[in-house]
């Protein structure tokens, strides 16, 4: 607890710091920090202070990423597919481009087929927690931010959805039947959706019953249908990460009568961002010496000019400017830990192939955390939709 | 900046309306800074009329061309209003009407990038920013600067009708303000807010606003905030005490309203001689602001009270031989029904609210109000 603590604290220092001092995204200190904490294994050995159990650490990320990609489900308007249809074509092309050019280029630099697929895949999301923390901190309105954020929820459904087609593949390849390569992936998409929209169901009539004036109580509901969606989701070896970003989409969807429109999850939501960052980075566990830095950083190049080309080739079809669809394609450029998460599932599966992952995705997410962080920060004040905060 | 004051001739009793219009986050129901993202895509092809920005990135104006009855000027602000409504689709937005935004906060506003605006903003301070209200203007031509003012002022007289017919702002930053048209309090904030001085020919008008220049205290006409002024580049004068009703079918009422009045005025030659009919302008309007359709008039010539909703309904019948001559009866039918018991749309909304409990639904039922089709008479009974 007391490492927890420090962690914590450690964090919003240096968010504070990050934000006052150097005037870049807070989340960069909470990145930061969760790095020294992370190399600061030895110090806390040292100081005989024991450090939490593996294990909880690891739990407390997923949670947070699952809590994450609820909140930007919930946080988007899908119903916008039907009224502008061009946005459909955009993410279709910025994320087929990432997954078929990310996956040509690995090839090219010499990786096998199938980590080369399944680091195509993982590629196509971006990073729900970045978008989400930086355009609150910035408090930003308008297009690109809109976009961003639903750009996002879409191309992390993608990533989830392939890369778990691309492992039951794998499964094919080395022992598995026909009927693993049909049915699993099937029952985990229509299972998940399933799933999410029973919670989701029961959430609004419970809000709409119970809980209608207290925001408090409301958000303290939605986080308790957080966890048990979370654990009932694993229970029935669903995709957790699907179920809870399709469960906050249909909250929005049958929430008709806007009782939630207001509700930011505010301190809650700050609270398991300040976790995500600091955790994701404290638990990266990579050995440096095999870190594949030509693969990483071409796919890096590849990615961004994807995402770029896809949006703005449909940015007036879908009534904005070339030059707003260029931002929002560099916006898109934060790479998810979600794509690490999907690494570590490949990696139980298959230690040999999670470890091929880890050495190329450790080093492009850490380029495209922090460097997308910068970019998104940019796109947004560039396109003037931030409010001139630091 | 100078500028002439030439009163251009126009045809009389032609007329346009300006709307100022709310953008909405579909979402929240909060108001957003979507205006130079509409307005830009709107500009990609043809709109019938013109669409503006106005003082802060949550407003945007339009406007319809001049007309001479009622049937086409409805006509063309319902192809606006689909123009707008497809546009706002496309981005993900709401636009809609009402007075006022009934939960937004006006300190998150953010002034459109204008020099004028930014005039503004930098003299006015937070009244800038407070400005994110919303009114229908109604131009009305007259031929020439001296008509114009005589009109101006027999005008005056029913200015509580116009306040209480379109009053459409009893919700203001999240609360009920008790007023039926608050949005009005905000306007008279503004040091050249009220009523034009009681000058009834041009060239003294002329003289008026040259002293005001040489004293420094204006620059053009558009630093009046009267509640009618005269517009000598368009040959109108302009009354700007509507709320911007719900529905266009209510905007084009109003204005049609306004144009039977004046062809009433006109014909009857009904001119003040005294500037005695300003006694109580400022208590009926009140009155009209607070009370809507309930609130006192009273004459100050005959001394007389009357309920404004009964002077309406009184006004209806004097003037229903010009509504007839300028086709405007359906219109003028649909002003006596508000009179006569349908209400304004301040009622309208705080029915909404008793219902929902919600000002977020209330936008939402006000936006969805906007992009009806079939509203025929404004919207439902409520």
């Amino acid at each position: 607890m007391v490492a927890l603590g420090v962690l914590a604290f450690l964090s919003l220092a240096l968010g504070e710091f990050a934000a006052r001092v150097l005037r870049l995204p807070r989340m960069l200190g909470y990145l930061a920090a969760g790095a020294l904490f992370g190399a600061g294994g030895q110090v806390l050995d040292g100081l005989q202070i024991e450090g939490p159990p593996r294990r909880t650490l690891d739990l407390a990320l997923d949670f947070a990423t699952a809590f994450v990609l609820f909140d930007l489900g919930h946080r988007v308007s899908f119903g916008w597919l039907r009224r502008n249809p061009a946005l459909i074509a955009s993410s279709l092309a910025e994320s087929t481009a990432t997954f078929l050019l990310g996956f040509a280029s690995l090839r090219w630099c010499g990786l096998a087929t199938l980590p080369a697929a399944l680091l195509g895949a993982v590629s196509i999301a971006t990073s729900p927690a970045i978008v989400l923390s930086i355009t609150r901190e910035l408090r930003t309105q308008g297009q690109v931010t809109e976009r961003t954020l639903l750009l996002t929820a879409l191309n992390c459904i993608y990533a989830i959805v392939v890369s778990t087609l691309m492992l039951a593949w794998a499964h094919l390849q080395y022992r598995g039947t026909l009927g693993a390569y049909v049915l699993q992936p099937l029952y985990l998409v229509i299972g998940s959706a399933v799933l999410a929209a029973v919670a989701a169901r029961i959430l609004v009539a419970v809000l709409a019953t119970a809980v209608e004036r207290d925001r408090g109580a409301q958000i303290m509901t939605m986080l308790a249908l957080v966890a048990i969606v979370f654990g009932v989701a694993q229970a029935l070896r669903l995709s957790h990460l699907l179920t809870l970003l399709a469960c906050g989409a249909f909250v929005h969807m049958f929430d008709r009568r806007r009782r939630l429109a207001g509700t930011e999850f505010g301190v809650m939501s700050s609270f398991v961002l300040v976790l995500f960052f600091a955790l994701s980075a404290a638990t990266a566990d990579f050995d440096a010496t095999t870190l594949a830095w030509g693969p990483a950083l071409v796919l890096v190049a590849v990615r961004i000019a994807c995402k770029v080309g896809g949006v703005a080739a449909f940015a007036r079809l879908s009534g904005v400017r070339t030059r707003q669809g260029i931002w929002n394609g560099v916006a898109l450029a934060p790479m998810s830990t979600l794509a690490l998460l999907l690494a570590r599932q490949v990696g139980l599966a298959d230690a040999k192939l999670g470890a091929q992952m880890q050495s190329v995705l450790v080093v492009a997410v850490v380029v495209l955390q922090v460097g997308g962080a910068l970019a998104l920060t940019r796109a947004l004040r560039a396109t003037g939709e931030a409010r001139g905060t630091p | 900046m100078t500028e002439s004051l030439e009163f251009k001739r126009s045809n009389a009793l032609s007329m346009g309306v300006e709307l100022e219009l709310q953008v909405v986050d579909r979402r929240t129901g909060d108001l957003t800074r979507g205006a130079p993202d509409l307005i830009a895509l709107l500009a990609r092809k043809p709109v019938p009329g013109e669409v503006k920005p106005e003082i802060t990135e949550s407003m945007i104006e339009v406007s319809t061309s001049v007309h001479s009855a009622y049937g086409p000027l409805l006509q063309e602000l319902q192809a606006i209003r689909s123009a707008l409504t497809a546009a706002a689709d496309t981005l993900d937005l709401h636009v809609g009407g009402g007075g006022t935004h009934p939960f937004q906060r006006w300190y998150e506003r953010q002034i459109y990038d204008r020099p004028r605006f930014r005039h503004v903003a930098g003299l006015y301070g937070y009244l800038a920013k407070q400005f994110t209200v919303f009114g229908q203007h109604v131009h009305i031509g007259v031929e020439d600067g001296d008509r114009a003012l005589k009109l101006l002022h027999a005008l005056a007289r029913y200015v509580p009708h116009f306040i209480a017919l379109a009053a459409c702002s009893p919700y203001y930053q999240g609360s009920d303000t008790a007023f039926d048209c608050s949005r009005l309090n905000t306007v008279f904030a503004f040091p050249l807010s009220g009523r034009a001085p009681f000058v009834t020919d041009w060239e003294g008008f002329e003289r008026y606003f040259g002293k005001l220049r040489a004293l420094g205290v204006v620059e053009s006409m558009k630093d009046f905030y009267w509640d009618i002024r005269p517009k000598p580049e368009y040959g109108t004068i302009e009354v700007r005490v509507f709320d911007t009703p719900l529905t266009v079918d209510r905007a084009a009422q109003l204005a049609a309203y306004v144009q039977a009045i004046c062809a009433f005025l006109a014909d009857q030659r009904v001119f003040p001689q005294s500037e005695d009919i300003y006694l109580t302008y400022s208590y009926n309007r009140f009155q009209a602001c607070r009370f809507g359709l309930e609130g006192q008039l009273i004459d100050p010539l005959a001394g007389s009270v009357v309920a404004v909703h009964q002077d309406v309904i009184a006004t209806v019948e004097r003037i229903r031989p010009y509504a007839r001559a300028l086709q405007s009866d359906a219109a003028l039918d649909a002003i006596e029904r508000i009179a006569r018991g349908g209400g304004n749309h301040a009622r309208w909304q705080r029915s909404v609210f008793q219902r929902t409990r919600s000002l977020a639904e209330l936008v939402g039922e006000s936006c969805e109000a906007w992009r009806r089709v079939d509203a025929t008479d404004g919207i439902a009974k409520g």
